[in-house]
């Protein structure tokens, strides 16, 4: 036992060593900065609380927070809802369904850039798909601006990211799904639970795990992954209103040299992000307690 | 424990430390090679005759500058391998990290003024006046290229900005380019009365300060240069000014609409504005005079250009927007030697006089003729001459930067004035905001 605890030792030493040098290395020293004025050329220099200060007292960090909340609201829960939807069909008996499960993962290949693109020219007001679209049908009088005012432009550009929401959601779910004992499926439709009962009262309460995965995974997406989508669709404009934490941060660091202010904006970005999924698993482990 | 169980937990002791061992010098090996890789340390024979690689922001000059490069190349056999980007603010991103590192470009297109300060504050760029002194007729331009007595840049364009507009639109709708600014109104008035658009063009990303950086100056020069100098407020009346003549411009429709320009699907890119001059939809476009390159490259012959009046008829003389922009050098360059020969060589008269022509540019070394230019162009620089001209140098260049971004600032504020007018004051008093903690930590000049 002893030689297998070295042997798991020596094999865990690496990646262990890895991950300390690539990233909890760069989280301390990013924290560090967020206390620190750095351009990236001159000294580092100590300055306390002030980047925090100024993140609740410029308004353009603010706008940017807010952007985050709505994309929080944006991408967690309509995804999940649609995702379970369709995870709930596919599960059942449905001829052909490998095609719409494999059709569920095409919004995989294509890169966030490519789908910026894309949805740039949906959206277009000049050039778009959707506005003469909705002219077709009638409905000539929704005709917008999409991308060019706040909050439409966030509001589009969830719209835009939900192509690839929706899917993650219902792949998880539907994995879910596979999950759950046939017996107690069987057992329901005994008791006469069907359709959208069965759903609502059996099957989305046994998925608690995979819908706390999804959160989780929807509000890291909201706070990180979005940055290519909204940087090819809007770049964060027009006049910064559809900006969001990610985007501040890279223009504070790389395009301002504000290196402080930026890690300040990472730092807090970490504490909501973690604050949310510790939040989602104590709720988690308190539902499973008491059931 | 028997002998045979003794040897065989010995087998796997030796077993368990060997297998991590093993997987440790694996991951080592591969650490190491693919730094090597990486660095450059690759075994001499298996290394490429010099390369240097030449980045820029002008995407749509790339194939301009790799006709050109072909010359150098033959002359030294030193190849130059051009990379454009098109997205602005992720070039000014990616250099500012790499600058004085092996990884930055050897040469790269940069601007002057206070955005070539920063970058020289960093100690990352090469000294290029050995560039100027092996190429004398270029001093009137020298000093625009130095940054605390350091030459550390040379020019690839000298050029004024200038209405561009569509010849037989004006004609169809009977005007001529205006002398004063009064004229400029009605003249867009008319031209808006025709069913055109006055002005093609976008408003998205970078190109929301060229309307309060042309007006200023032409309001007030001397507040314009204060303004840069920290010596003035963005809430003074010059520039509430200049912003109430952009509203009430968007307000009539003269930059098209804001649901569109405000939009990264509106020209954010020349050729797409001249595409829409040429085609008539819009009557103007405007750029720097180096657009002559773009519209010869778009087939379009049918332009002229004008200077835009000053707004305040009592100047004395015509503010005119000069933009020299540059080429930098990367001090930490791997091959020092071949970069010192590419700069001896962009800079002299021959190359510049071909690199014009290919551009339809002024040349900028006073041995260099100008015969070559478009007549429109020559028509252009004599109309500007004629009326006594004041060189300023533009905002893009000139607006204070760094953590602040007051330059971003406005640029957010003049794109939000076009959809929220009723925002005027707090805009600027925000922009100002960050102006007076700009000049309060890096000084006044």
């Amino acid at each position: 036992m002893r030689s297998e605890s070295k042997s798991i030792f020596s094999f865990l030493f690496v990646p262990f060593l890895f991950i300390s040098i690539f990233l909890i290395g760069p989280i301390f020293f990013s924290t560090y900065l967020s206390f620190c004025s750095w351009d990236l050329n001159g000294p580092i220099r100590f300055v306390g609380i002030e980047n925090f200060i100024k993140i609740f007292t410029i308004s353009r960090y603010q706008k940017a927070l807010l952007n985050n909340l709505i994309w929080i609201a944006g991408v967690t829960l309509a995804p999940m809802f649609i995702g379970l939807g369709l995870a709930y069909l596919l599960s059942g008996e449905l001829k052909g369904k490998w095609i719409f499960t494999g059709l569920l993962w095409m919004p995989f290949a294509i890169a966030p850039i490519v789908l910026g693109y894309i949805f740039t020219f949906v959206f277009d007001f000049k050039l778009g798909l959707l506005n003469p679209f909705l002219c077709t049908i009638g409905l000539g009088s929704l005709q917008k601006s999409w991308l060019s005012s706040w909050p439409l432009n966030t509001i589009s550009l969830i719209i835009a990211s939900l192509w690839v929401r929706v899917p993650f959601c219902a792949i998880v779910y539907l994995a879910g799904m596979t999950s759950i004992p046939r017996e107690i499926i069987d057992a329901s439709k005994v008791d006469g639970s069907i359709g959208l009962h069965r759903l609502r009262k059996i099957i989305f309460p046994l998925l608690g795990p995979f819908t706390m995965l999804i959160f989780v995974c929807n509000v890291l997406y909201a706070f990180q992954d979005n940055f290519g989508l909204i940087w090819v669709m809007t770049e964060g404009g027009p006049y910064r209103s559809s900006e969001v934490l990610n985007i501040v941060i890279y223009k504070e660091a790389f395009v301002a040299s504000n290196i402080g202010g930026a890690s300040a904006l990472a730092f807090l970005s970490m504490v909501i992000v973690l604050g949310m999924a510790i939040g989602v698993l104590g709720y988690s482990k308190y539902v499973e307690a008491k059931g | 424990m028997s002998t045979r169980r003794k040897i065989m937990n010995m087998v796997k002791k030796v077993q368990g430390v060997c297998n991590s061992i093993t997987v440790t010098i694996i991951i080592a090996a591969t650490i190491v090679a693919g730094l090597s890789v990486g660095y450059g340390t690759i075994p001499a024979c298996a290394q490429e005759p010099v390369t240097l690689e030449f980045w820029c922001d002008k995407v749509g000059y790339i194939t301009m500058y790799e006709d050109i490069f072909e010359d150098f190349t033959d002359e030294t056999g030193i190849k130059i391998v051009a990379t454009g980007f098109y997205d602005i603010e992720g070039y000014i991103g990616t250099i500012k990290t790499l600058i004085g590192k092996p990884e930055a470009p050897d040469v790269f297109t940069w601007w002057t003024g206070k955005t070539m300060e920063e970058l020289a504050n960093t100690g990352g760029l090469m000294d290029l006046s050995f560039a100027f002194d092996a190429n004398p007729g270029a001093e009137a331009v020298k000093d625009v290229m130095t940054v605390e007595g350091v030459v550390v840049a040379v020019p690839q364009q000298v050029s004024i900005w200038a209405v561009t507009y569509n010849k037989s639109v004006f004609k169809e709708v009977g005007i001529e380019p205006p002398e004063t600014w009064d004229e400029f109104l009605e003249l867009c008035r008319k031209i808006k009365e025709a069913g055109i658009t006055p002005f093609g063009g976008g408003w998205d990303s970078w190109q929301g300060f060229i309307w309060p950086g042309e007006l200023v100056p032409r309001i007030d020069p001397d507040y314009y240069e204060l303004l840069n100098a920290g010596k003035a407020s963005y809430t003074d009346p010059q520039m509430k000014q200049a912003a109430q003549i952009i509203i009430e411009m968007a307000e009539n429709g003269y930059f098209g609409d804001p649901n569109y320009v405000l939009t990264l699907a509106s020209p954010t890119e020349v050729p797409t504005s001249i595409r829409i001059l040429a085609s008539g939809e819009a009557a103007m476009i405007y750029y720097g005079d180096w657009i002559s390159g773009f519209l010869t490259k778009e087939g379009f012959t049918d332009w002229g250009m004008f200077c835009l009046p000053n707004v305040n008829p009592a100047l004395e003389k015509q503010s005119v927007i000069s933009e020299p922009a540059p080429f930098l050098a990367n001090k930490a360059t791997k091959h020092p030697e071949e970069v010192r020969k590419f700069f001896e060589w962009w800079m002299s008269p021959e190359t510049i006089m071909k690199w014009c022509r290919i551009m339809n540019w002024t040349p900028w070394n006073v041995n260099c003729s100008k015969e070559f230019l478009p007549p429109e162009i020559l028509n252009f620089h004599k109309s500007v001459e004629e009326r006594n001209p004041r060189y300023l140098l533009r905002y893009w260049e000139a607006a204070p930067t760094k953590e602040f971004d007051v330059r971003g600032m406005l640029i957010s504020a003049a794109q939000e004035i076009l959809v929220h007018p009723e925002k005027l004051d707090t805009l600027l008093a925000g922009v100002q905001e960050s102006n007076k903690s700009y000049w309060e930590k890096y000084g006044f000049k």
